[in-house]
């Protein structure tokens, strides 16, 4: 099912788990990433939402980057996750399974029915 | 070109904002470099991907505290100024002996410029962030004031000093004042690195450009001072 967007709150809760994994693997660039979440059905994320968080994962030492020459273009900043990025990113899969099992177990429940 | 026009707009507006925030100048050619990467990616327009550029600049979180020695770099800046001004108004009278005669109006100017200039400085991120008509309003205020202080005080001398000492006084203060900002390391240049650019070599012919401009900048007085000291000694002399 394609959304075209999901609600903002929701995308802010997942967004970061969602590029930690889009990093799993290897290194790759900005618009590479956006495009990847938005092949998954993440939507269209923008440049101003997704840079700062890069930023962030960058300052939280998950992430780093390095500058590669382009082909006949700019060049591009790669991220690549590093080895905490990769451990919290498995923490974070772990947490978000066991929340999402939850909350589909909560909607199921009979008494939730109307 | 309507297209690179307004992108480079938006990127002056990001880098502005990214240098009120104190931010580095390799930390700001950094970003300046991702905005042009994903945009030439995407095919998007800067606020169609990016939104408010000073909302870009600032959601980065990279804002830095204000540097230790802003207040030294004002000081002197506005000390090298004064310098300059006693520099040029004593240069004239000192040529021949004559005393200079300070009016009400110069005081004036004198006060103006030492409350208005730190005034600027210590609240650039406002002043920069006022719309053009607010900037107007505030600068033809500032000037009815010293119009109206000119009109009020007018000719009157409140002081007449020997002329010599003052021009040498200022010599000298604009002499060490710029001196003080060659050497200092407040004032070492932090040019914006565009971490894409081609070679080494590029890099270091556009930081030579840089150091240039800031040597430039910090002797514009003295240059100006070397000018303006034999064309006012010879104004004074004509109209002697």
């Amino acid at each position: 099912m394609q959304h075209k967007q999901w609600p903002a709150e929701w995308m802010r809760g997942v967004l970061g788990l969602c590029v930690l994994k889009s990093l799993e693997p290897g290194p790759t660039y900005g618009y590479a990433i956006a495009s990847a979440l938005e092949s998954a059905g993440l939507g269209a994320v923008k440049g101003g939402t997704l840079y700062p968080l890069l930023t962030r994962l960058e300052s939280n030492g998950l992430v780093t980057t390095e500058w590669r020459a382009g082909e006949g273009g700019p060049g591009r900043k790669y991220f690549r996750l590093t080895a905490e990025g990769l451990a919290e990113l498995e923490r974070q899969q772990s947490q978000w399974r066991h929340f999402t099992g939850i909350v589909h177990a909560h909607l199921n429940t009979e008494e939730n029915r109307p | 070109m309507t297209k690179t026009t307004s992108e480079q707009k938006w990127l002056d507006e990001m880098v502005l904002e990214l240098r009120l925030l104190n931010v580095d100048g390799a930390r700001i050619g950094d970003a300046a470099a991702t905005v042009r990467e994903h945009l030439a990616d995407s095919g998007e327009g800067p606020e169609e991907a990016f939104g408010d550029p000073t909302e870009y600049a600032r959601s980065l979180g990279w804002e830095q505290p204000e540097p230790s020695g802003l207040l030294a770099v004002v000081a002197a800046n506005l000390l090298g100024l004064f310098g300059f001004m006693a520099l040029v108004f004593a240069a004239g009278p000192a040529s021949d002996n004559q005393p200079v005669e300070i009016s009400g109006f110069h005081l004036a100017l004198a006060v103006a410029f030492l409350v208005g200039l730190p005034l600027i400085a210590f609240n650039l991120r406002a002043v920069v962030r006022l719309k053009a008509w607010q900037g107007g309003m505030i600068g033809a205020a500032a000037f009815a004031l010293l119009v109206a202080a000119g009109l009020l005080l007018g000719e009157t001398v409140v002081a007449s000093l020997p002329a010599l000492p003052i021009a040498l006084g200022g010599g000298l203060l604009l002499l060490g004042t710029t001196l003080w900002g060659q050497f200092s390391r407040h004032q070492s240049p932090d040019p914006v690195v565009d971490p894409t650019a081609a070679t080494d070599a590029g890099k270091k012919g556009s930081s030579r450009r840089d150091a240039w401009i800031s040597f430039l900048g910090n002797w514009c007085l003295v240059i100006g001072a070397v000018i303006m000291v034999p064309v006012t000694v010879w104004l004074h002399r004509l109209s002697g």
